[in-house]
């Protein structure tokens, strides 16, 4: 081994003088020195256009420890009981690349994890918590989080609405990391446009389902699903078609668009009608559909509660324990009974029920979610179909961590600092397969592929330099383009609304604005998976490995296919890495020694050094392929299983 | 298995059936899993013997008007500047933007008797694409999707279906297998993505590079025996088998000489119907051409509009027609030309036509179809329909039937529901041959 490696310490010498006279030359090819002016791929500003993130609370760690520690207690108990024999800690190496994955959404950097590596601190894994829970790393992750649950889409409802506001308004929430009841509950109340109160995007998101929303409400935030009851009595679970409607009746007032013929709000006439007929009076050559009506229909969507609306059982209804047409109360399907009381709004009586400490089930979904993304089950699995009978893998725990959430007034950052600091989360992941019919008992977490996003943000991890100010557009400035008072709006400010929208938020103008800042090739946009349109379309490489299309409440999967395969072998992203200025390449380029380059590659990109016989494989490949051999190394490296999937 | 699923609630079905199209290690396993998911679902139904192996499903996107295509109303307002040609099938006529399909109509069944229940597209499309109406809870698979789940890829190394075109929104294999879920195509020029290698690397690198990447892995592999893990092994060697495929020419239209590329029309949906042709040639199951610019509220009679669209349909599905028979293909090939919905009868105030979903015309031919007829018909103005009602799920459970896949077996979705091919959908008996 010695003598191998003083022999190719001769040979990368000689690599070292190559690439000193001649830094441009490219791992892709053994002869063929790339184009020697600037590089093809973007580098970020170094400029983070975010909202400050609020630093964890160090003083809190005592009690962090506290619960992490009771958490363990139970989690042993059940070892005992089901005679489960725990995983061994996991090393450093695998640590690291698990948190970065879990709390940035993406793998450590070279340097960060050779740092890692470094550190003798023997609080490292603690603080290196902290840091990526206060970076916009985090927030992005748990955007991208959210966004699936929360069916995020830029253009949602017919392409009509403008929800990006919306989007960003959950950025800063996340930032702020504002307690996850007052979150909730600042949406299903929220009223207005969605550029003056961006939290109303929740309920346009089911603009004219209203009874879906009820059901999308409740499966996000209890984990329950009534949805079967909108139509009959729910076959699997205990709900009536009438406790539906009894539910329902609470936001049913809730309206999402004006319509323009609404006498009693525009008493004067339709203003769309107006405004397009005076349009066409000016120019009878102007469009008026297009981006002019785009404009105007806008202004129709806003939130506001109609607290007259009542809710009835419907015409065909069969059952007898009520009438067809006959108006339904509100009634909450579980919990405190609440009613609704005179001059009160029932989204607010509604919003207070479901967040409060005392809903059964409100503190309890969340955890559970919590938990399953940090060990890929659930205590209660499936997460969104908790019912009466549901089985828990350990109550104990669940009750626990419950009474955790809210004694931490429903800081859910806080409560994955805790979890990250027990020791099962800690020890080394466990496969296990999903037919598998036991309980989990959690000798570690699960084996899991990468999501889309963490695999995408992860290539970008090693591709660009500056990569968290890779940001898309903001529409700050929308509101005082687009707001318009449609009563005494007049067609030539309508027509420079839809001027500056057209120039500046659309979907065309955001495209090329990104497009003008970070691109590959000016047509691939290199932005996080958290700053890129919603939904992508269907053939981009983040859909590809499972990114749903935001339509269905947690529609992204982690299913291979060949196509994903496709898009390792000869997407633009993978062949990307391997040019001058990206930062896998200009890192290796600049180590001095060979065994340094190996280093190097593994650490950026499986966040660990080579072993022995990766050092041989990698060293006998570069021996026979020159400089290409590197490029074969990290291309190979990057289509590996143990790149794909998180320890 | 069967007792597995027996003994599993509702709930955790789900889980055994998404494991067990995880578990499906590759194409050679999936039949198996099919039958495994069918049998536990149900006990018994036989798949009939059908006529077409091989769909091509023209979906235009926008809602067409069926007054100024396979509706006309020649002489009234309703009618607009569209007339009537008279067809190769004495008696019946066709407008006259389709004077190609009118030479062809020996071919063609057209049903003027469609109607839906909505009037928005994206719903309009789900519900033509997948005979149910879109919900919040459930996504459910769109008929390529089912035709590659039951009756399984012919050809094992190209995908089972294909949608060509944005595909954006589109319901795809829906609660079925990620194995059933189209390929997608944005543009039929291109073909397929990331088939091509980088220009940089040669055969024998991508060699040497496949061997690394299997010795860089072992010690992984070794370590977590998973089936998901292994499933990506599956996938890869699939991704290598489909690049080094003589068939993964299928996708390259470019392979087409000038004149035939010129036959079906240098435009999106000539391109695409060529490209499918090629595909059914290869035996993929289901390909579905989107083609958009149908939602003409204003100006629907400018020169770029309908009038366009109209001549380039007329002129791809002639070619497609007339090259599957030239083939020996049509008679296993179903077309379909479809839409989500119809167009006003009244021509508004910008001088187009807005949604209309009380009446709209599909048209069906090949494989399975009896041709040479209208079916149903709409009244004097193309408003509402008169005789022959067809709903989505008659027109899919046509479409099913022409196939040989089973209407009335339950298929169980991953939510532990139970759902039929076409819904309730009847088939049109007079369509089928």
């Amino acid at each position: 081994m010695r003598r191998l490696n003083s022999l190719l310490f001769v040979i990368s010498m000689a690599l070292v003088v190559l690439c000193d006279i001649a830094p441009a030359i490219a791992f892709q090819s053994p002869n063929k020195a790339n184009d020697k002016s600037a590089s093809r791929i973007p580098r970020g500003s170094g400029k983070i256009d975010a909202p400050a993130v609020k630093p964890v609370d160090t003083s809190t760690i005592a009690d962090i420890q506290k619960s992490a520690d009771r958490i363990d207690e139970l989690i042993e108990a059940n070892y005992k009981k089901h005679n489960i024999k725990p995983n061994a800690s996991a090393s450093d190496a695998v640590y690291c690349r698990r948190v970065h994955l879990h709390l940035a959404g993406r793998i450590p950097t070279f340097e960060e994890a050779y740092q890692f590596s470094l550190s003798k601190d023997a609080d490292k894994r603690t603080k290196l918590v902290d840091h990526l829970l206060n970076s916009h790393d985090h927030v992005s992750h748990m955007f991208n989080y959210w966004a699936d649950i929360l069916r995020l889409q830029d253009n949602p409802i017919n392409n009509n609405q403008i929800a990006q506001p919306y989007h960003e308004w959950i950025k800063k929430a996340l930032s702020e990391n504002t307690p996850y009841d007052q979150w909730v509950r600042q949406m299903i109340t929220a009223e207005g446009r969605i550029w003056e109160n961006p939290a109303v995007g929740f309920s346009m998101r089911d603009s004219g389902m209203e009874l879906d929303h009820v059901d999308n409400t409740v499966q996000v935030f209890l984990g329950t699903q009534i949805g079967c009851a909108q139509c009959h009595d729910h076959p699997f679970d205990r709900w009536t078609q009438k406790e539906f409607y009894q539910m329902s009746a609470f936001l049913y007032g809730t309206q999402t668009r004006v319509g323009a013929g609404d006498k009693s709000r525009f008493p004067d006439g339709n203003p769309v009608e107006r405004l397009r007929s005076e349009m066409r009076a000016l120019d009878p050559s102007y469009n008026t559909n297009g981006l002019y009506s785009r404009v105007l229909i806008a202004n129709m969507f806003e939130v506001w509660e109609n607290r007259g609306k009542r809710l009835k059982l419907p015409h065909d209804y069969q059952y007898d324990n009520g009438k067809a047409n006959e108006v339904v109360p509100a009634k909450p399907i579980f919990g405190d009974p609440v009613k609704v009381g005179k001059g009160e709004s029932p989204r607010t009586v509604f919003a207070g029920w479901m967040t409060s400490p005392e809903n059964p089930r409100f503190a309890k979904n969340i955890v559970n979610r919590m938990w399953k993304k940090a060990f890929g089950v659930g205590l209660i699995d499936p997460v969104n179909d908790i019912r009466d009978e549901s089985i828990c893998s350990n109550p104990e725990l669940l009750e626990f961590l419950t009474k955790e959430l809210v004694r931490l007034k429903f800081d859910v950052r806080e409560l994955q600092r805790i979890i990250c600091r027990t020791q099962v989360w800690n020890r080394q992941s466990q496969v296990r397969e999903a037919t598998s019919e036991e309980l989990y008992q959690f000798p570690g977490p699960v084996l899991r592929r990468m999501s889309a996003e963490q695999l995408w943000d992860s290539l970008l991890t090693m591709a660009v330099y500056n990569f968290e100010s890779f940001t898309r557009p903001s529409t700050t400035g929308l509101a005082e383009t687009i707001d318009l008072d449609l009563k005494t709006a007049t067609p030539q400010q309508v027509k420079k609304a839809a001027e500056v929208f057209d120039a500046r938020y659309s979907t065309v103008a955001q495209r090329k604005l990104t497009l003008a800042r970070n691109s590959y090739k000016n047509r691939t946009v290199l932005a996080r998976a958290s700053e890129l349109p919603l939904p992508l379309p269907s053939d981009h490489f983040i859909r590809q490995f499972g990114q749903g299309d935001r339509e269905l409440i947690e529609a992204a999967n982690t299913d291979g296919s060949v196509s994903q395969m496709l898009t390792m072998f000869n997407g633009e992203i993978t062949h990307m890495m391997l040019e001058s200025g990206s930062v896998i390449y200009d890192d290796v380029i600049n180590a001095k020694t060979l065994n340094d380059r190996i280093d190097i590659i593994f650490l950026s990109i499986l966040s660990r050094k080579a072993t022995d016989t990766d050092e041989a494989i990698a060293k006998a490949e570069i021996q026979d392929s020159g400089n290409a051999g590197y490029g074969n190394v990290i291309w190979a490296l990057i289509n590996t299983k143990e790149f794909l999937f998180i320890q | 298995m069967r007792t597995l699923l027996r003994k599993a609630g509702p709930q955790t079905r789900r889980d055994v059936l998404t494991s067990i199209a995880r578990t499906a290690l590759g194409v050679s396993v999936v039949p198996f899993a099919n039958q495994m998911m069918n049998s536990a679902a149900f006990a018994g139904s036989s798949v009939a013997a059908g006529k077409a192996e091989h769909v091509i499903y023209l979906f235009m996107n926008g809602a067409m008007s069926h007054i100024d295509t396979f509706d006309p109303k020649p002489g009234t307002d309703a009618g607009g500047e569209t007339t009537a040609i008279s067809t190769s099938v004495p008696g019946l006529s066709i407008g006259n933007h389709l004077p190609l399909m009118a030479k062809q109509m020996n071919r063609l069944a057209v049903i003027r008797s469609m109607t839906t229940e909505t009037g928005a597209h994206e719903q309009g499309a789900y519900l033509m694409r997948t005979s149910f109406k879109m919900i919040g809870s459930t996504r459910h698979p769109f008929l390529g999707s089912w035709m590659t789940h039951v009756a399984g890829k012919a050809n094992k190394d190209l995908p089972g279906c294909v949608v060509v075109g944005a595909a954006n929104r589109h319901p795809g294999q829906g609660y079925l297998s990620a194995e059933t879920a189209p390929a997608p195509v944005a543009d039929p020029k291109v073909g397929l993505q990331n088939t091509q290698s980088p220009k940089y690397l040669k055969e024998d690198d991508f060699k040497t590079r496949q061997r690394l990447i299997s010795k860089f892995d072992s010690a992984f592999k070794s370590k977590y025996e998973s089936t998901e893990v292994e499933a990506y092994v599956d996938y890869y060697k699939e991704a290598v088998r489909l690049l080094k495929s003589s068939d993964l020419v299928a996708f390259d239209i470019s392979r087409e000489d000038e004149k035939t590329r010129s036959a079906y029309g240098n435009h999106r949906v000539g391109q695409g119907c060529l490209l499918a042709r090629r595909l059914v040639e290869k035996k993929v199951r289901f390909i579905e051409v989107e083609f958009g610019g149908w939602d003409n509220h204003n100006d629907i009679y400018m020169a770029t509009n309908l009038i366009e669209k109209t001549v380039q349909l007329d002129q791809a599905v002639t070619a497609l027609l007339d090259d599957l028979q030239q083939r020996g293909l049509l008679s296993k090939t179903l077309v379909v030309v479809a839409t989500e919905f119809g167009r006003t009868p009244k021509i508004n105030q910008n001088a187009g036509r807005d949604h209309h979903p009380g009446a709209f015309s599909c048209v069906l031919a090949g494989a399975g179809i009896k041709g040479g007829q209208i079916i149903g018909h709409t009244d004097s103005s193309g408003r509402s329909v008169e005789d022959g009602h067809a709903l989505p799920q008659d027109l899919n459970a046509t479409i099913a039937s022409a196939c040989g896949l089973p209407l009335d077996k339950e298929f169980i979705s991953g939510a532990g529901r139970p759902f039929r091919i076409a819904d309730q959908g009847k088939s049109i008996a007079a369509v089928l041959s």
